[in-house]
């Protein structure tokens, strides 16, 4: 034991001995010298050392076990190099250690060895090895036990003086006071004799070379003393001088106790060498070194005071015997300035820390016992120490530096990067160790997110797969495949919520860039890698869906530029050449139309058949009729080469929209899925030969021409059969178009069943024949006026299927008006208002032709457009809302129209205006402001000046009225009006309660003014009316019918896409006659102008129905302006908005956005109640400049909810009403009551946490000391009650919050008395008349009684059938009654818990009311 | 603009000052010579503080905003949003890796330096927070607020742990862990300075004799010198030092002059010293070094040295 602890004191003892070392080393030497014994001395002092590092155990286990001192450390003191002179000293040892503890006499021993080695302190062994040699010295104890002494502090002072005595003089006076003062010592001993024997044995060392200034070192302080005092000398050298250098063997004593000090290292190990900071020990030391000896005395005795560490002031003793071997004092206690403030040492080596690389320490000690070897043997034994192999330790002393070694310099650890550290326990740590915080409602930011977005899965992958597949991962909590809206395809997005965010990490790590393999599926080429995201709150899914959307209609759009630059390339071609020109027109038509065919088919592969079929029949029929004319023909042939891709390649325009089209469009449904970009295949083959045999019959066939053919016969069957060869000009105008149509019906055709096909694929390509078509169909549905039946589900089957008179058959009974059909399949409009309700009733689900027929009734076809493509899946409330507004609108218009249209010209008009009706009632649906446009019909004063300029294209066309050029604006327009409508769809679903809203006060205006006008049935005036117009011009109607129908729509364009520019507001204004006047508006007056406007007709007709519509709009405007509440909306509407559909969520955002956006100065006045509530409230600004220099003030709630989220939340949840109370309280809820409520409520909690570790307890566990910090107090909180009258007696107690089931809720408090007390109690509150009883028994002995102290909880009624009971716990020995919940006890409940009375004679009624009552509580 | 919080470097070179002026000052402990002056908080600040590694300073603005300034690059390198009022503190966790703050938002938030990102709201207070600090191993975080009181939270879990309540809660304008973590050291607007011992919540000392009812003054322990004392500034001008253990005022330090002209105070409060409030005091982590600043009439930091020790 002491081997290894002495070792590493040693060495680290070298360091700070490595420059007096030398010196030391000399003194050592000397002091072995001084006799055999000595040298054993030198060893004892070792064993000091060790006994202060404990190495003493060891020691005087080897050598001393025969003492008994307390100082166990003494007996350790014995060197174990030496156990032979131990063995002599041993003896002596324990003679020493004797006296340190208690005998005198002992001392006197001690004294002799003080007096040579002064180490007395450093070991009994060495002073037992004087004593030995010099047991004469009396003194020496005395020093000996000085230096004990001096390590014991507080006798540090008598014995320091004795020990330097005893070194010096210490023979001489000295001895007398040790003696005395050793006493005290041996107390120390216990605690520092340990540290003093170490100083010895390094001491040994250092003196070998008495020339050395190392002795001096430690013994600097004594040395110089013994110097001075040289007289001292004598003595020690008088017991020294026996055993050699009188000088040396002395200061290796004084060494060593002072070193001792130094090396006062706790461990055996000596981990941390602390050199004695000369504060404290040193001013005294130095002092005396450098004072020379003429005070001795003192210093030893600062020392002793000083040594605060307890060896120092006894190593001095042996400083005596330093003056012989150590000439001058080395600087060895540094100067104070290098040692930390505030601290007496200053660290040098730590074993702990630092290793013997480079095996420094080894040479070290080679080197040192070679010094001494050569100086003297003596000397080396005592500073090395231990095993020799690498184990010794070399003592020093006081930081004395031995031979060879560097000079010390003094780093700091720290800052040393070369420093080598121990290793390292743990892993190096790289990165700081992150915390991770599991998510609560407290934690900021996005929840880790639980769901993925897959995309790119091969559209047609069922969607069972699709979950099987990832159901892998984990359990799926939501799955969402997304489907384009327009028509209910997969878009190959998946939106896949998982129960947890690994779940939902590990499906994307695994599924990220794989595909999701079909096994043995052909589909799989088409297959690309999914890709999965995360996407916790669904913004990405959204964003791509989004995407998706832009895409498409970018592609429509493009598409549209292509078809119009087409156009009028063909316009062109055509406007150059005769109409009659069959071979250019048929060309470029054929050129056309094949490609656009092929576009559509491409892109819509589905669509295209479905759409095609309804126009087989009549395609068939037609082409027949029209054989005869060139373009039909043509046409007839297009249809083969349309299938042929080659062709397409041909035009660039025609392949470029279709090629791009095809990319977005390809997945989902044709033109309605330009979402899908994935979906290559849509339909299935047989659909696509369908397609085929479509396209081929319907392409040839105009589909405008085919419906116009349709449309017209049922109300003017001649018309169709008179047309031909008119509507054949134009159908070979059109017919460039139509190519460009064909996609679009295809789009439309798409499975939604938007009930208005306009609607539906309103962006998509230009103008096609099917839209034609859709657009004649609805003007007939708008004529009818009535609701009407679309056979829908199977429109495509249907269509191929079926005839019209297969359906009137199946409608037969009901008075069908007409049966219309258009690319999404039929329609039938009844004679009589509810006929289509009833028809549907009876005949949905039966089957026609083999196919179960779904009808839908709809309203008039202005609600068709509502429908919209994408967004609006609530067709519903659309459908109802424009029913409504059809309705009306469609009698205001006719009224209106019979009004105005008076005179044989004013059929014309009035024909017209039906028909613009119709388009209008789609229109309005497609520009969202209905009502307007409505009106607007009504009135045709002041068309032509209110008018806004048409487009450019209608001023051409009347210069040029070239059909092409009809039919070129026509497709633009129609674009133009599919975009509207795409625009205005949305609108239009908010607008049309609004409208509907608007409609009945128009209705009433209008009404009013129509109490005078007659109440012909508009239905069949238009009807006649239509007839004749058709009739007298046939020619114009038939190439009316389709450019009208697109013409009229023009305006609406203009409005609901140029909302801003299109009509500002001074031109309502100016309109802005009241509707009554309108109507007023002598009718003649219009009919002129409508005349007038008439006779442009015929030459542009185009230019006619665009200001018409115009003015309509304009007209209805006005008229709502007229009636105040429309007022502002209709100017907001103009303005109007961009489809943001996001941005406004009501019809109320709505029409603020447009005020905002037209900047109108209509209604200026109504924005401000538009202000944003959700504006904070400013922060208060701090006049200082910091919330810190402000100082204290009160902040209100109200201010406080403005950024403290939980007030907020609070206030929004009660509510306005309790937000007023608040404000009333507030000057109530000071801060102060507010802290005080906190301080409640953290008091509660203590107490509550002492139930909690009560409980805890009470189940077994093993209470952690730190319990307290093992409860989340914030979570345990006492439970919000009230008490308040109660139904089952008197008072109750109720929850203000809600509690769930097995909390406590409250503890019922009151006096504990004894059992005894208790009765007399009962009996004396009876007598008072203190009805209510509030005892409660805990046990036998002991009851609570709550009647005069207490809490609420004495309120708790009885119940038979309670929501808490009532447990007795013990806490910290105490019982206590708890009230813990039994069930969840909702917010307002009243507490109660089965009082379990015993039973007893006397019966106390129960009235708990609960089902169980028992009746009685005993 | 006033001087309002006061932070000594971890090596002690120097010394941090914020003000209401928007800016953060550096300054050398020894020689008083501005180093740098950081500028970028929009509103005025109220509390700075250095990481252990003295390589960053945080500081806590009326902007709602926390800078992270960089004294290598003399910038800001991070400023941390999230407060959704005045931040009133800050304090680094010993690794720095984490900033803890407080604010007129009556939570703490728990930052991620590196990122830059707020990891938790603790749901701290009712009433503006005033303090945080960390105890020796990060483990914990107190907190105070002028509702009053002292939590104990676990940084781990963001749990209050414990909470301490005097019996009239006074406004706690100042909180900070011993050394050792064994106490915590509370200054509360009742001119009050208490010791608590953090694990039986009980308070062991009170601190008296300064004056402190409106302001959120700092308190320090200071070490050095082998005596270990409590510093805090007061509303009259002077500093106070207490000796920890015997609670006796050992000495103040008056100095802090402030334009008593539009205070009609008592004349011998002017003649003798103008004073203005001693809003923060910091204490050398090595030497016996106590750095003051006054406020608005003042617009000093003093350092106060020790010349027996130095």
């Amino acid at each position: 034991m002491s081997g290894k602890a002495p070792p590493k004191g040693p060495r680290a003892l070298l360091n700070s001995l490595a420059a007096a070392s030398v010196s030391s080393s000399p003194a050592t030497a000397p002091t072995p010298v001084p006799t055999p014994s000595t040298s054993r001395l030198g060893a004892p002092p070792p064993t000091g050392p060790r006994s202060l590092t404990k190495g003493y155990a060891s020691a005087n286990n080897g050598f001393g076990r025969g003492r008994q001192h307390p100082n166990g450390q003494f007996p350790n003191a014995t060197p174990p190099s030496q156990p032979t002179a131990l063995g002599a000293n041993s003896g002596k040892y324990t003679a020493k250690q004797n006296g340190w503890a208690q005998s005198g006499g002992v001392n006197g021993v001690h004294s002799q060895y003080t007096s040579h080695l002064t180490q007395a302190n450093g070991r009994t062994d060495v002073g037992a090895n004087k004593a030995l040699s010099r047991s004469s010295i009396p003194v020496g104890p005395a020093a000996l036990v000085n230096g004990r002494a001096s390590w014991s502090q507080a006798q540090s002072l008598p014995s320091g003086p004795a020990a330097l005595s005893g070194s010096r003089a210490p023979s001489h006076h000295a001895p007398p006071q040790p003696p005395s003062v050793s006493p005290p010592p041996p107390p120390p001993p216990a605690d520092e004799p340990p540290p003093p024997p170490p100083p010895p044995t390094s001491t040994p060392p250092p003196p070998p070379s008495g020339s050395v200034p190392p002795p001096p070192p430690p013994p600097s302080a004594p040395p110089p003393l013994p110097d001075p005092s040289l007289p001292v000398p004598p003595p020690p050298p008088s017991s020294e001088p026996p055993s050699l250098p009188p000088d040396p063997p002395v200061p290796t004593a004084s060494i060593p106790a002072s070193r001792r000090p130094i090396s006062l290292k706790l461990p055996n190990l000596h981990p941390t060498i602390i050199q004695p900071s000369q504060p404290s020990s040193e001013p005294p030391p130095l002092p005396p070194s450098r004072p020379p000896s003429p005070p001795p005395a003192p210093p030893p005795k600062a020392r002793s005071l000083t040594p605060p560490p307890p060896p120092p002031s006894p190593p001095r003793p042996p400083s005596p015997p330093k003056l012989y071997s150590l000439p001058p004092p080395p600087p060895w206690p540094p100067a104070r300035s290098e040692y930390p403030a505030g601290k007496d040492y200053k660290i040098l080596y730590d074993p702990a820390v630092e290793k013997d690389h480079d095996r420094k320490w080894r040479n070290l000690i080679e080197t040192v016992r070679v010094a001494t070897s050569s100086s003297g043997e003596s000397s080396s034994e005592p500073r090395i120490k231990g095993k020799v192999k690498g184990k010794e330790i070399l003592y020093r002393y006081n930081g004395e530096i031995v031979d060879g070694e560097d000079e010390p310099v003094v780093r700091d650890p720290r800052k040393d990067l070369s420093m080598k550290r121990l290793p390292p326990q743990r892993s190096k740590r790289e990165t700081f160790y992150e915390i991770k915080y599991e998510y609560d409602s407290n934690s900021t930011g996005p929840p880790p997110p639980t769901a993925v977005l897959v995309t790119n899965i091969y559209p047609l992958t069922p969607n069972q797969q699709i979950r099987r597949h990832f159901a892998v991962h984990g359990a799926i909590h939501s799955f969402e495949p997304q489907i384009d809206k327009a028509n209910g395809s997969p878009l190959g997005i998946v939106f896949i919520k998982y129960a947890t965010h690994e779940e939902a990490k590990k499906c994307l790590e695994k599924e990220h860039g794989k595909k999701l393999g079909i096994v043995g599926s052909a589909l799989n080429a088409n297959e690309g890698e999914m890709t999965v995201v995360f996407d916790g709150e669904g913004q990405k899914l959204k964003a791509v869906l989004k995407e998706l959307d832009g895409r498409r209609k970018r592609e429509i759009e493009e598409k549209k530029r292509k078809e119009r630059e087409a156009k009028e390339a063909a316009g062109r071609a055509l406007s150059s050449s005769t109409p009659n020109s069959a071979g250019a027109t048929p060309m470029a038509s054929a050129g056309r139309t094949p490609l656009n065919t092929q576009l559509w088919r491409s892109n819509q592969h589905q669509p295209s058949p479905q759409l095609q079929p309804p126009f087989r029949p009549q395609a068939s029929s037609n082409p027949r009729s029209f054989s005869g004319s060139h373009p039909h023909n043509v046409r007839l042939q297009h249809p083969l080469p349309n299938t042929p891709s080659p062709q397409v390649t041909n035009h660039p325009d025609a392949q470029d929209p279709s090629s791009r089209s095809s990319k977005p469009n390809a997945t989902p449904m044709a033109g309605a899925h330009p979402l899908s970009p994935s979906a290559p295949v849509r339909r299935p083959p047989a659909s696509l030969v369908r397609a085929r045999i479509m396209t081929a019959k319907a392409t040839p066939m105009a589909a405008g021409y085919q419906s116009m053919t349709r449309f017209v016969p049922s109300p003017t069957p001649q018309s169709s059969s008179s047309t031909p060869l008119p509507s054949r000009g134009r159908t070979f105008h059109q017919l460039p178009a139509r190519p460009n149509f064909l996609p679009q019906p295809s789009p439309s055709a798409g499975p939604s069943r938007s009930p208005s096909p306009i609607s539906r694929r309103p962006g998509h390509a230009g103008r096609s024949a099917r839209q034609r078509d859709r657009e004649v169909v609805l003007e007939q549905l708008a004529k009818n006026g009535f609701d009407h039946v679309k056979l829908d589900g199977h429109g495509a089957q249907l269509s191929g299927a079926v005839r019209e008179e297969d359906i009137q058959q199946f409608f037969e009974g009901f008075k069908v008006d007409k049966v219309l059909e258009d690319s999404t399949g039929w329609y039938v409009t009844f004679k009589t208002q509810d006929s289509a309700r009833r028809a549907a009733l009876v005949l949905s689900g039966r089957t026609l032709a083999h196919n179960s027929v779904n009808l839908l009734v709809q309203p008039p076809p202005a609600g068709r457009s509502a429908p919209a493509k994408t967004h609006w899946s609530d067709s519903e409330l659309i459908d109802q809302a424009t029913s409504m507004i059809m309705k009306e609108l469609g009698l205001t218009l006719q009224k209106d129209v019979t009004d105005r249209v008076v005179g044989p010209k004013m059929r014309q008009t009035t024909t017209e205006v039906k028909t613009n009706r119709g388009s209008r009632i789609s229109g309005e649906v497609v520009a969202a402001v209905p009502d307007s446009q409505r009106l607007k019909g009504l009135s045709f004063k002041k068309q032509k000046k209110r008018t806004v300029p048409p487009p450019e294209q209608p001023k051409e066309l009347t210069k040029s009225r070239e059909h092409e050029e009809d039919e070129g604006d026509a497709e633009k327009k129609a674009e133009a009006l599919t975009h509207a409508e795409d625009e205005s769809e949305v609108e239009e679903v908010r607008f049309k309660s609004t409208v509907a809203k608007k409609r009945r006060k128009n209705r009433k205006s209008v009404l009013g003014a129509e109490s005078e006008d007659e109440t012909d049935q508009p239905k069949k005036k238009r009807k006649t009316e239509v007839k004749k117009i058709l009739a007298e011009d046939i020619e114009s109607e038939d190439e009316e019918a389709s450019p009208v129908v697109a013409h009229d729509r023009v305006p609406l364009r203009a409005v609901s896409e140029d909302t801003e520019a299109s009509e500002p507001p001074q031109k309502r204004r100016r309109t802005d006659p009241s509707l009554d006047e309108e109507l007023l508006s002598s009718v003649t007056a219009e009919a002129k102008k409508l005349s007038t406007e008439i006779k442009h007709l015929p030459d542009g007709e185009d230019d006619l129905i665009v200001p018409v519509a115009t003015d309509l709009r304009a007209r209805s405007v006005d008229s709502l302006l007229s009636s105040s509440p429309f007022e502002p909306r209709l100017s907001a509407r103009l303005p109007s908005l961009p489809p943001d559909d996001d941005l406004c969520e009501d019809d109320e955002d709505m029409y603020f956005a447009r005020l905002a956006l037209s900047g109108g100065s209509d209604a200026p006045d109504l924005k401000p109640p538009d202000p944003d509530p959700s504006e904070p409230p400013p922060f208060r600004v701090h006049v200082t400049g910091s919330a810190r220099t402000e100082g204290y003030y009160k902040i209100s709630h109200a201010e406080k909810s403005a950024y403290v989220a939980q007030y907020a939340a609070r206030s929004d949840a009660t509510g306005t009403v309790q937000q007023e109370e608040r404000t009333k309280q507030e000057h109530v809820v000071s801060s102060r009551s507010n802290r005080a409520n906190a301080r409640r409520r953290a008091q509660g909690l203590e107490e509550m946490n002492d139930l909690q570790r009560a409980i805890a307890l009470s189940k077994g566990e093993s209470a952690a000391a730190d319990v307290t910090l093992k409860f989340n107090q914030l979570q345990s909180r006492k439970k919000q009650l009230r008490f308040a009258r109660s139904h089952i007696h008197d008072w109750g107690l109720f929850a203000m919050e809600r509690i769930s089931k097995g909390d406590m809720v409250i503890e019922y408090v009151g006096e504990i008395i004894r059992a005894q007390v208790a009765d007399k109690r009962e009996k004396a509150y009876e007598r008072q008349g203190i009805g209510s009883s509030y005892l409660f028994r805990i046990d036998e002995d002991l009851v609570v009684d709550a009647t005069k102290k207490g809490n609420l909880g004495r309120l708790i009624n009885h119940s038979c059938d309670p929501n808490c009971t009532a447990r007795i716990i013990t806490i910290n020995g105490e019982k206590k009654i708890v009230i813990y919940a039994k069930q969840d006890i909702e917010l307002g409940d009243e507490i109660t818990y089965d009082y379990h009375f015993p039973i007893e004679q006397d019966k106390i009624p129960c009235l708990c009311g609960s089902v169980k009552c028992r009746g009685y509580l005993n | 603009m006033s001087v309002s919080s006061l932070k000594f470097s971890p090596d002690g070179s120097m010394l941090a000052s914020c003000a209401s002026d928007k800016t953060v000052k550096l300054w050398d402990s020894y020689t008083g010579a501005v180093i740098r002056t950081f500028v970028g908080h929009t509103q005025g600040i109220s509390d700075v503080a250095w990481s252990s590694d003295g390589e960053y300073l945080a500081s806590a603005s009326d902007d709602k905003t926390i800078i992270i300034w960089s004294l290598e690059l003399f910038e800001a390198v991070k400023t941390l949003k999230g407060h959704t009022n005045f931040v009133f503190c800050v304090a680094f966790n010993p690794r720095s890796n984490l900033l803890a703050s407080g604010g007129f938002d009556e939570t703490v938030r728990v930052w991620d330096v590196a990122r830059g990102r707020c990891m938790k709201v603790l749901p701290a207070h009712s009433d503006p927070v005033t303090a945080v600090s960390f105890n020796h191993d990060g483990t914990r975080i107190v907190s105070c607020a002028m509702d009053g009181l002292i939590r104990i939270w676990d940084t781990e879990s963001g749990q209050c742990l414990k909470t301490l309540v005097d019996d009239d809660n006074p406004i706690c304008s100042h909180v900070r862990f011993s050394p050792n973590s064994q106490f915590i050291l509370s200054a509360t607007q009742d001119s009050t300075i208490r010791l608590w011992n953090c694990i039986t919540s009980r308070c062991v000392k009170t601190y008296r004799g300064h004056t402190n009812r409106t302001y959120c003054i700092f308190a320090c322990y200071s070490i050095t010198g082998g005596r270990t004392r409590v510093v805090s500034g007061s509303e009259d001008g002077k500093v106070y030092i207490w000796d920890l253990n015997s609670r006796k005022v050992v000495q103040t330090l008056e100095g802090h002059k402030g334009a008593s002209s539009d205070t009609p105070g008592t004349l011998v409060d002017r003649a003798v010293h103008h004073i203005d409030i001693v809003l923060a005091v910091a204490t050398h982590p090595a030497r016996n070094i106590i750095a003051s600043a006054s406020m608005e009439k003042d617009l000093t930091i003093r350092l106060w040295f020790d010349e027996d020790v130095l």
